[in-house]
């Protein structure tokens, strides 16, 4: 793959701890103590009401495609070989929305709407990326025996 | 309740440097040239010069810059990051800085040698750590995504965006320096390469040079300049996110903060407004900031922008040079939205002058549909 070639954002403090969750597997987002928010991206403070008191929690991957574009001209190094593939707004159950790659999906398939869960993605310099695939592929999966790790 | 500014204080000189090919000129160089021009128009001497503004995806300290390269050395200067839009939002902090008594003479200007540079698109953005991993086209697969969940939710069509294209085509063809000028079909739009689904290559905007230079200054010392003063009545700007991902309605931007503000400045309500200058970087802008300013309802502006409405003769003028989609879009277009408003306002705008143009509307655009800067212009102090 041309993954090897992909931008690597620097990550600095709670970014880093975001993409440390994906490492292990675990998509997280970070819930307010004080007013109850749901927050992505992880913050400081809560965009909300400002409070400090932000805990992360485990996301339970499921949500719906909330918009999605088919990209067919490489936006990035790397993606030249995976032209059209898909850019998506997931929005999750826990109400925050993520940006994603739609992947073990054709481009086609995907509509606003479509069930979808997170699956992970590795990517040079220990760099593991939440992307999401339609949720009847993970059933088909599941029944072929084959493992929830995403496969790209 | 209107601005106390309102008429306050006037646009007295615009001019442009480059447009669609600037070869042998650097970015800094054409917001030079654009700069000397507007002068000249307006019988200012450089030494008249005490504020400066620009911002700029080549220049870390742009308005630094434009000043060395200018030899200005202004007592004021102002560099707001608000992409595209910034320099009609810089109109406001003109007449603000002035009103505040920190300059007199408003010089903004802006230049990119965005086609020379063989299309590349110049940035100085960081890489945004939660969306530059997924390879969206920057800033088109942000708009793109914007259009599709539009269309989901209220059913626009890409025929209805095409009709946009078309339209600002009809107008960029009655402009004799427009970069763009072939007559092109609703069929042509949605047949041309797609390029981030639902937008198709002319869905979106050209990539040319150009730099651009506008004046302000108090509309009482404007009216001893040579050039017909165009008086700031409202000028409102604002935000609704960063990250695409962090857009809350992903069909609602900042001109539905940003447009009820700058009509209330103004004093003046939508059938008073002769044209409207809206960022048309991409097709789609254009139906949700004629939603979001009021024009129509919210999902009615693919059927609102459909039958050739903004075209010419159309009946609703709209993007009156050919704009982003056929005139120039030298990486920001905002402050070549404001040019054009002045020279419809002025009367100067020849085979493509809006009859009888006394109030214009100019709406920017910064970033992902993230910020707007809505401003209300007219041809009498009012």
């Amino acid at each position: 793959m041309a993954h090897d070639r992909k931008p690597v954002p620097t990550l600095r403090g709670e970014e880093r701890t975001y993409f440390a969750a994906a490492a292990g597997g675990r998509l997280v987002f970070q819930r307010c103590g004080e007013c109850g928010a749901a927050i992505f991206y992880p913050r400081t403070v809560c965009p909300n009401c400002l409070s400090g008191e932000l805990r992360f929690e485990d996301s339970t991957g499921r949500g719906v495609v909330y918009s999605f574009t088919v990209v067919y001209r490489a936006g990035a190094p790397g993606f030249e070989d995976e032209v059209p593939y898909t850019v998506a707004i997931v929005e999750l159950d826990e109400g925050f929305r993520v940006m994603a790659n739609i992947v073990a999906c054709p481009p086609e398939r995907v509509r606003v709407g479509l069930p979808v869960e997170v699956v992970f993605e590795r990517r040079p310099d220990d760099l593991v990326v939440p992307q999401f695939r339609p949720r009847e592929e993970a059933a088909r999966a599941a029944a072929a025996g084959s493992p929830g790790e995403g496969s790209r | 309740m209107s601005w106390p500014l309102r008429g306050k204080y006037a646009i007295v000189a615009v001019a442009e440097a480059g447009v669609g090919l600037a070869e042998g000129r650097s970015p800094a160089g054409l917001m030079a040239e654009a700069a000397q021009r507007a002068l000249v128009e307006a019988g200012l001497r450089k030494q008249d010069v005490d504020g400066l503004f620009s911002t700029s995806a080549y220049y870390y300290m742009p308005a630094m810059t434009l000043g060395e390269y200018l030899g200005i050395r202004p007592r004021h200067t102002d560099t707001v990051s608000l992409g595209g839009c910034s320099f009609v939002a810089m109109l406001g902090h003109a007449c603000a800085a002035i009103e505040a008594g920190l300059c007199n003479v408003a010089l903004i200007a802006y230049g990119s040698t965005q086609r020379s540079d063989k299309g590349k698109l110049v940035s100085m953005s960081e890489i945004l750590p939660y969306e530059v991993p997924y390879g969206p086209i920057w800033p088109t697969s942000a708009y793109a995504l914007i259009a599709q969940r539009h269309m989901a939710q209220y059913g626009t069509t890409s025929e209805q965006l095409a009709e946009v294209a078309v339209a600002t085509r009809k107008w960029a063809m009655l402009t004799d320096n427009a970069f763009m000028r072939e007559p092109i079909t609703v069929e042509d739009v949605v047949r041309s390469p797609m390029i981030s689904s639902p937008l198709h290559r002319l869905d979106c905007c050209l990539v040319t040079d150009g730099g651009g230079a506008v004046v302000v200054m108090a509309a009482d010392r404007a009216r001893r300049l040579p050039t017909r003063p165009v008086y700031v009545w409202g000028v409102a700007e604002g935000f609704t996110h960063r990250n695409i991902s962090a857009m809350t309605d992903m069909t609602v931007s900042a001109a539905a903060q940003t447009g009820p503000r700058a009509f209330e400045m103004a004093g003046v309500g939508h059938g008073d407004v002769d044209f409207c200058e809206i960022y048309d970087s991409f097709t789609i802008n254009v139906p949700i900031v004629l939603e979001d300013l009021g024009f129509c309802k919210k999902g009615e502006g693919g059927a609102f922008v459909s039958g050739q409405r903004t075209a010419p003769g159309g009946g609703f003028p709209v993007n009156t040079n050919g704009a982003g989609l056929s005139y120039t879009h030298p990486g920001m277009l905002g402050i070549f939205l404001v040019i054009e408003a002045v020279r419809q306002l002025r009367g100067e705008a020849g085979r493509r002058q809006v009859s009888d143009a006394r109030v214009g509307l100019v709406h920017g655009i910064g970033g992902s549909l993230a910020a707007g800067a809505t401003a209300i212009l007219a041809n009498d102090p009012g």
